[in-house]
């Protein structure tokens, strides 16, 4: 009897010790293949956020795909290699110093103080764009999302260009690796002009950044019905433009000064990512159509949550997702002043040499392309989808990097003088 | 054109410059927020919580803080980055009361506050002050959560739970125990 009872017991406890094990313990996994819904989240559900929860619980549909790597572009490896062992971060975090180009703080220590700072400054400096980008043609929609449905569009956007010009860390078109660059530019940013709706015909947005973090960015609205060029404040690169979702301070997942937050490492995780989009232009999913239909890679990350610095600035904070290979954000959590979910910024991103037409320009690196964005305002259960380029635009690469003038991108095009005269 | 229309045009022109400089220049401020102000799930000040524990599901960590660095002291050697205890502690002491969702009794399975929730200890110089954190609300954007034993039912935002989440998941898996110490077969 006695020996009966003490079998029974060793079976008893393992089981109860398995089942207390597996409540908590057991990790969440995918394999290539699989299709996700919100019947079957509980598989993702270490590989996601909150926000990415949300999405597919309203119907976002994810299907893992096999990871691949990136190869990091030739020019930028080398430039790593050369000049990272130079560089040095300041006490305060707030100053790179003796940078010179490629990925500063390469070599990362997680027990380092400084390592959310370094984080944020390799994706401040990482290879999407390194000279300068030129997106063209590209279109958003914006309205409510319905649980499982389309979006009921409100606003249809026609945009002419999103063009970016950095003026440091240069590799490819002279003069390289800095611009002469007598206002101590980090880089210049426009979106203009919107095309459509028709009230808005001829709005942008410009700005400028410096390198020097003690100096604000210069950012300008100009609105032709008004006839007035308006100057933001920093705070205001989080409020909503355009009556869309997106703000300026959360394109790419985050576009702020990397200065002006508080930066801190959450750790590393395994996260799910669209890194090698097949569709190009983006593809829309035929019900839920504000999410796009890519496959998605279970990918390293590091986790890093920002806190501005800045009392008017409309969030409280972003969770980050950083991508320890390409140092770009799959999505990023926002939270309102209250710590509650707000909004979520996704990335639809498709590393590739080219993309496909006649004429397309064949790149020498797999360049970050990004076919679609989405920007989900989770409370009011409205969202702005972006296609970049449009599919009204067959044969439109959308995306053109580092071809200076060749694709317009000339210093007098970042004046508030070319902002207005494009509106006219 | 007279010397008095001459400088009459300096002094609009003057006028204009001053205009431009001081208005148009000038960084326009968004207004103050208008929010509303909302009492804070826990009355402690951050600054002074010195140790903190949560227990879920029969796992537990303990953290203790030292000139501003958090310390995992259990389990030991634990790769939990101090960032994260530091920022799941703040989110915690600094998380308002979104809204109040009861007022009594009821029942704690309905809002993650039965054996699923999350117990959270905040150790300070004076009395712990004790949570508990359950699941989330149906928008996924806030969680529930009670102060103590009291029996209201708070919502509070969304991502103290997450980062508890977060710091549950950075712990190693838990072994799996020897049996050879167990009477198997007697």
């Amino acid at each position: 009897m006695a020996k009966q009872s003490g079998w029974w017991q060793a079976v008893a406890g393992a089981l109860a010790m398995s089942c207390m094990l597996s409540a908590d313990c057991a990790r969440a996994d995918v394999a290539p293949g699989d299709k996700i819904t919100d019947a079957n989240i509980d598989k993702v559900k270490d590989l996601i956020s909150p926000g990415m929860e949300w999405c597919i619980k309203r119907g976002w549909p994810i299907t893992i795909v096999e990871p691949k790597k990136v190869e990091w572009p030739k020019a930028y490896k080398d430039a790593t290699e050369k000049y990272s062992g130079q560089v040095k971060l300041s006490a305060d975090g707030l100053n790179v110093q003796n940078y010179v180009a490629g990925l500063p703080f390469p070599d990362l220590d997680p027990k380092d103080p400084q390592i959310a700072f370094k984080i944020m400054w390799n994706y401040d400096y990482h290879f999407l764009t390194t000279d300068d980008v030129d997106l063209r043609n590209f279109d958003a929609d914006t309205g409510s999302i319905a649980d499982h449905g389309p979006m009921t569009v409100e606003r249809h956007f026609l945009l002419d260009h999103f063009r970016r010009l950095f003026w440091t860390g240069r590799l490819y078109v002279d003069p390289k690796p800095e611009k002469p660059n007598p206002n101590g530019y980090r880089g210049q940013q426009g979106l203009y002009p919107i095309l459509e709706p028709f009230d808005l015909k001829g709005v942008g947005a410009l700005g400028n950044r410096y390198i020097d973090p003690a100096k604000q960015d210069d950012s300008w609205l100009y609105l032709p019905s008004l006839r007035r060029v308006r100057r933001l404040s920093t705070a205001q690169r989080s409020d909503a433009l355009f009556g869309q979702d997106t703000d300026v301070d959360s394109y790419y997942g985050y576009a702020g000064h990397i200065a002006w937050m508080d930066w801190k490492f959450l750790g590393e995780r395994e996260v799910l990512s669209t890194l090698h989009a097949q569709h190009y232009p983006a593809k829309w999913h035929d019900k839920v159509d504000w999410a796009f239909d890519e496959g998605w890679e279970k990918r390293k990350h590091y986790v890093i949550e920002g806190v501005s610095k800045l009392p008017q600035y409309a969030y409280s904070k972003r969770v980050i997702f950083l991508d320890k290979e390409t140092w770009t954000v799959p999505f990023s959590d926002i939270y309102d002043r209250s710590g509650e979910l707000w909004k979520i910024w996704i990335n639809d991103f498709s590393f590739r040499k080219q993309v496909e037409g006649a004429g397309a320009i064949q790149y020498a690196d797999e360049m970050g392309f990004l076919p679609a964005i989405v920007m989900v305002d989770i409370q009011l259960e409205h969202a702005t989808k972006a296609s970049l380029p449009s599919p009204r635009f067959p044969g439109e690469q959308g995306w053109y990097f580092n071809q200076g003038e060749k694709a317009g991108i000339a210093d007098d095009w970042f004046t508030v003088a070319a902002l207005v005269n494009a509106g006219h | 054109m007279g010397w008095r229309q001459v400088i009459g045009l300096w002094v609009v022109f003057a006028a204009l410059v001053a205009e431009f400089w001081l208005v148009e220049l000038r960084q326009v401020e968004p207004p103050p927020t208008n929010r509303p102000e909302r009492r804070r799930f826990v009355d402690v000040d951050p600054s002074e919580i010195r140790e903190v524990v949560c227990t879920r599901t029969g796992r537990s960590i303990a953290a203790r803080v030292s000139e501003g660095h958090w310390s995992v002291v259990d389990p030991p050697d634990s790769p939990i980055p101090s960032d994260l205890v530091a920022a799941f502690v703040d989110a915690l002491a600094k998380a308002e009361e979104i809204d109040q969702v009861a007022a009594s009794a009821v029942d704690a399975r309905a809002f993650g506050l039965d054996t699923a929730a999350s117990r959270v200890e905040l150790k300070t110089a004076g009395a712990p002050v004790v949570v508990m954190i359950g699941g989330p609300n149906p928008t996924g954007t806030a969680v529930y959560a009670r102060r103590g034993e009291a029996p209201d039912v708070i919502l509070i935002g969304r991502n103290v739970r997450y980062y508890e989440d977060l710091i549950f998941q950075a712990l190693p898996a838990a072994p799996v125990p020897a049996t050879d110490g167990l009477p198997v077969g007697g």
